[in-house]
């Protein structure tokens, strides 16, 4: 019986970049001023007036194959529960070599304690009883999934079997388990 | 033509990264070499550990 | 060795060590803390609602040690369903704003110097109460005039009711929602409301004329434009600008601003001569469809294809696309409409084609709203008011026009030796030189004005104008009247402070009671304060206060929503049926139907675009530009200019540039250009809100252009006297030539 493999779907048919996912990270996880544990990307293709655009709410990837925790000279970067990237930030020496081998520019360094940071996929709020993300909770579009991979029932795992998905750099060797439906 | 736009604004990240200072590429060296040796447990990591900040600390060691 | 080599050697090493280091890393989770908790629950959660905007989502506010850490959506609430915009998100940024009024001030300098001296609440209170009953002395309370925008302005409304005066007055009505609203009275004999009775989520075809929903982020809007989506509705988007929603539409047409009346008479034309239209529905409700059938005979999709810039192909797939999903087929009537001066009839012809697909009243259309009757406080009945509103020189111009904002502002100014008509402001929550059209005529106004009194949270513009500057508790911190909408089920939703007020503020409630006291108004203000007022109210109409108080909302029975429900068609018109054709305009002589006239909006000189203003989701006009945890998603305005257009001017993606407009008035700050593809090449585009030059605005002052201070010119709607504000056309300087020719100045 596998553990559980935590992941993200974001489904950028809904998504409408409002941001609002970024605000409420920022206050449910105290981020400080001036750095953000997500973001919205936005890409317009074509010539005005034949044009497509994509929008889609990003974050750490939580790869599976971290460059970020192969790199970490002391451990502070390293698998947590469900196969999530953590940063144990009593052990983050500030060196910034995961923010230089990460290839989606996910992390940054907290002003406060010059130790890095990124999305912890609210893992103390699963852990207090409330399984979703601040992000997941607000999103005013609903396009926002956290989950169990490793569980066939649950929102992310049907989402990606029912529809068209991507991820990011799937070259890069990375795993990633943040999924974007299409 | 592709517009990309972001609203990530993250210091060392952002526009690009750049955070390629001499202890970058010494720690990766090093963190092979370190592994590899063994010698990155937890009270390695508190033996090579001074007071005058941590990441010149890590390069005395090995100069 | 170069960088690259380093890394391979590295991983080799790390390869090797991969399978130690897996060991390794297990061995480290055992090392591993616990993912940190930030611990930003709050030690007690309050349910509110929120004021970022005007929507009122219910909230869940956390308070821990004193303050609010964070905000959250309320699951209870019908608006929310315990999920907010990023704006409500954000509110701590209001509550800890560095720049907010602390204590009231009373002018020493000239005015508009931003000379105050910090007094207590008796002596700005004092100083208000003297200068309206000196105007009142010399003048009558028709002198006297409220500006009110926010729901805390109800206090102060119910203050000037009680006081006698009938120049009571919102922006948001001539200024953004009147003339949508006058359109679908004219046709259906009711308005679209206020959350609107747009039954998006069961729409199989959305349309939005200029709507950008997901840019305007009214919360439930956007909830219900995503339900639409996920159900697999289709989108029409009808902008000249390619909004997140255009990227979302099954079609988008690029329409040539001011155009859209001339799209929206060829899709009639389609749907009648076609037989697409819903012809029991029109049979059973409708009245004047001969004469409309008669009317759109001509204007055919080629008709409206050189007018628009539109394909007749297009407009006739569209119009089908619309027919085949009816009666759910939803027209959305927009919000913000005032662009041309033609609004009302804009908004007539939108209510017609939802009226021809049959969606009013049915579902995935316009929806029966209904609304919880909470018992009044108590209170003596106001005086009758025999003076009639002073917003217009003319009492037979706008017939269906009531309270014009721009209109109070003008009986405000001195003109050729002649007093003006309104002599002192009362302002709630509303800046009024970024609200109002021509901004140089509202300073002109509060420089003749004997009084003004601004009662606001942030040092906005109007507030360094004022001779009395009252701080209001921000809605976190008060206590404020019930919230029951029209809406799709009827519900209560409650306000209570969750934290103290900080500094000197003081709520709105409380305000509005003292000026009652002091203008011998006390029998008006019976209740000892808000929380006695809203509690007095939810226990007389026999609902659970307890309850109401822990959860934030109450529902009432759920009601039919849709004729298919049981709702009785019934129709407020003249007519009793759905007027297609209006004899009430005809009579006032106006269009009876809306038509078309070229040339009605004239076209950019050479060299000049349209300027045209929208919204970005982090943010409610001017209100939270200053708002530091909001500005880091969108600190600063960008000029979208289209990419041909751009580069025929060379500009760069991200040069600074000024706008000057066809009156020769120049942006006070520069902004970036955007170069974009996004933007039709008639037009350029700026977000509302930005250019703030209250120096109080620490963080918004001098960032991004002023749009409102281009907005010189404006064309009146004649039907009810809207300000169209899309009729002004921009140039572009390069910021490095003025700053070289500003820097020559200062040399000779």
């Amino acid at each position: 019986m596998k553990g559980p493999s935590y992941g993200m779907v974001l489904d950028t048919r809904t998504c409408v970049g409002c941001s609002a996912c970024v605000i409420a990270c920022k206050t449910e996880n105290d981020v400080p001023d001036g750095v953000t544990r997500n973001w919205i990307f936005t890409e317009v293709s074509g010539t005005y007036p034949d044009l497509s655009m994509s929008i889609r709410s990003e974050r750490c990837n939580h790869c599976e194959n971290a460059p970020c925790v192969a790199v970490c000279p002391t451990g502070a970067s390293y698998y947590g529960a469900g196969g999530t990237v953590q940063v144990d930030a009593d052990k983050c020496t500030g060196c910034k070599a995961c923010i230089a081998a990460c290839p989606y520019g996910a992390r940054f360094v907290d002003p406060r304690t010059d130790t890095v940071d990124k999305c912890t996929f609210c893992l103390h709020r699963l852990e207090n009883g409330t399984p979703t993300t601040a992000c997941q909770e607000i999103c005013p579009t609903q396009s926002i999934y956290f989950g169990d991979l490793n569980d066939p029932e649950s929102d992310v795992s049907r989402l990606l079997a029912s529809r068209a998905s991507y991820t990011l750099l799937p070259d890069a060797g990375t795993r990633p388990k943040h999924f974007f439906l299409r | 033509m592709n517009e990309i736009t972001s609203t990530r604004s993250n210091p060392f990240v952002d526009p690009s990264v750049h955070v390629w200072h001499a202890e970058v590429p010494i720690y990766l060296f090093l963190g092979g070499g370190v592994l590899s040796g063994g010698l990155l447990s937890p009270p390695a990591v508190q033996q090579v550990e001074f007071d005058s900040g941590r990441s010149e600390c890590m390069l005395a060691a090995y100069t | 060795m170069k960088r690259r080599d380093f890394i391979r050697f590295g991983s080799a090493g790390l390869t090797a060590a991969a399978v130690l280091g897996a060991a390794r890393s297990r061995q480290l989770q055992a090392y591993a803390h616990p993912v940190p908790d930030p611990r930003t629950d709050g030690d007690r959660v309050v349910p509110s609602f929120c004021e970022l905007c005007f929507w009122k989502c219910g909230i869940l506010a956390h308070v821990k040690d004193g303050r609010v850490t964070k905000i959250q959506g309320n699951p209870n609430d019908p608006l929310s369903g315990g999920r907010l915009c990023p704006r409500g998100a954000g509110g701590t940024g209001l509550l800890y704003d560095p720049d907010r009024l602390q204590r009231p001030m009373i002018r020493r300098g000239a005015r508009g110097s931003q000379r105050f001296e910090e007094v207590s609440w008796d002596a700005a209170l004092n100083r208000v109460a003297e200068g309206m009953q000196a105007i009142t002395a010399r003048h009558g309370a028709e002198a006297l005039a409220l500006y009110s925008h926010g729901y805390g302005g109800s206090w102060f409304e119910h203050l000037f009711k009680a006081y006698g005066s009938p120049n009571i007055t919102h922006p948001s009505y001539a200024q953004c929602r009147g003339p949508r609203d006058a359109g679908f009275e004219l046709t259906f004999g009711e308005g679209a409301g206020s959350p609107e009775i747009t039954d998006i989520a069961h729409a199989r075809c959305l349309v939005l004329i200029g709507s950008h929903l997901g840019e305007n982020m009214h919360n439930t809007q956007v909830q219900d434009f995503a339900s639409s989506i996920r159900a697999g509705g289709d989108l029409i988007v009808v902008d000249p600008r390619f909004s997140t929603a255009a990227g979302k539409a099954r079609h988008w047409l690029p329409i040539k601003p001011g155009a859209d009346l001339a799209l929206l008479l060829a899709w009639m034309h389609v749907l009648i001569t076609e037989g697409l239209y819903d012809r029991d529905y029109i049979a059973q409700y409708a009245y004047g469809f001969e004469q409309l059938k008669a009317h759109v005979e001509p204007l055919t999709p080629e008709w409206a294809h050189p007018r628009t810039g539109i394909d007749p192909a297009v407009i006739r797939q569209t119009a089908h696309l619309m027919a085949g999903a009816r009666p759910a087929t939803l027209v959305h009537p927009g919000r913000h409409v005032t662009w041309y001066g033609n609004d009302t009839q804009r908004s007539r012809a939108i209510a017609i084609l939802n009226g021809l697909l049959g969606s009013w009243g049915r579902r995935g259309g316009l929806y029966s709203s209904s609304q919880l009757e909470v018992m009044p406080y108590p209170k003596p009945a106001y005086p009758t008011v025999t003076a009639a509103i002073r917003d217009r020189a003319d009492p037979t111009l706008y017939p269906l026009g009531h309270e014009l904002a721009q209109g109070i502002r003008d009986a405000s100014i001195r003109t050729e030796g002649k007093e003006p008509g309104i002599r002192g402001w009362m302002v709630y929550g509303s800046n009024l030189p970024t609200t109002l059209p021509d901004q140089r005529a509202t300073y002109r106004a509060i420089q003749d004005l004997e009084l003004l009194v601004t009662v606001d949270v942030l040092p906005m513009e109007i507030v360094g104008w004022s001779d009395v500057v009252l701080p209001e508790a921000t809605y976190l911190e008060r206590w404020d009247d019930l919230n029951t909408p029209a809406y799709r089920e009827p519900f209560v939703s409650l306000r209570q402070a969750a934290v103290d007020p900080l500094f000197e503020s003081k709520p709105g409630s409380w305000i509005a009671k003292e000026l009652g006291k002091r203008l011998g108004l006390a029998s008006y203000f019976p209740w000892n304060d808000a929380k006695e007022y809203v509690e007095t109210r939810v226990r007389a109409t026999g609902l659970d206060w307890e309850r109401l108080r822990k959860d934030g909302t109450l529902r009432g029975s759920p009601q039919p929503l849709y004729y298919e429900e049981g709702v009785a068609p019934s129709f407020d018109t003249e007519s009793g049926k759905i007027e297609l054709y209006s004899a009430q305009l005809a009579g006032l002589g106006f269009d009876p139907m809306p038509t078309f006239h070229d040339g009605e909006v004239e076209d950019p000189p050479a060299g000049y675009y349209r300027l045209l203003t929208g919204r970005a989701p982090t943010h409610t006009f001017g209100r939270t530009t200053n708002n530091r945890l909001l500005s880091e998603v969108f600190a600063e305005n960008a000029v979208w200019v289209n990419r041909a257009v751009a580069a025929k001017w060379r500009l760069q993606d991200g040069e600074r540039i000024y706008l000057k407009n066809q009156d020769g008035v120049r942006s006070t700050y520069s902004a970036p250009v955007k170069v974009t593809e996004r933007i039709h090449p008639d037009a350029v585009y700026l977000v509302h809100g930005y250019g703030h030059k209250a120096k109080g605005l620490r963080f918004a002052q001098a960032r991004g252009i002023d749009d409102a201070e281009l907005i010189t010119r404006y064309k009146v709607d004649p039907i009810m006297g809207g300000t169209g504000m899309n009729v002004n056309f921009v140039t572009f300087l390069r910021a490095s030539d003025v700053d070289a020719e500003a820097a020559k100045e200062v040399v000779t």
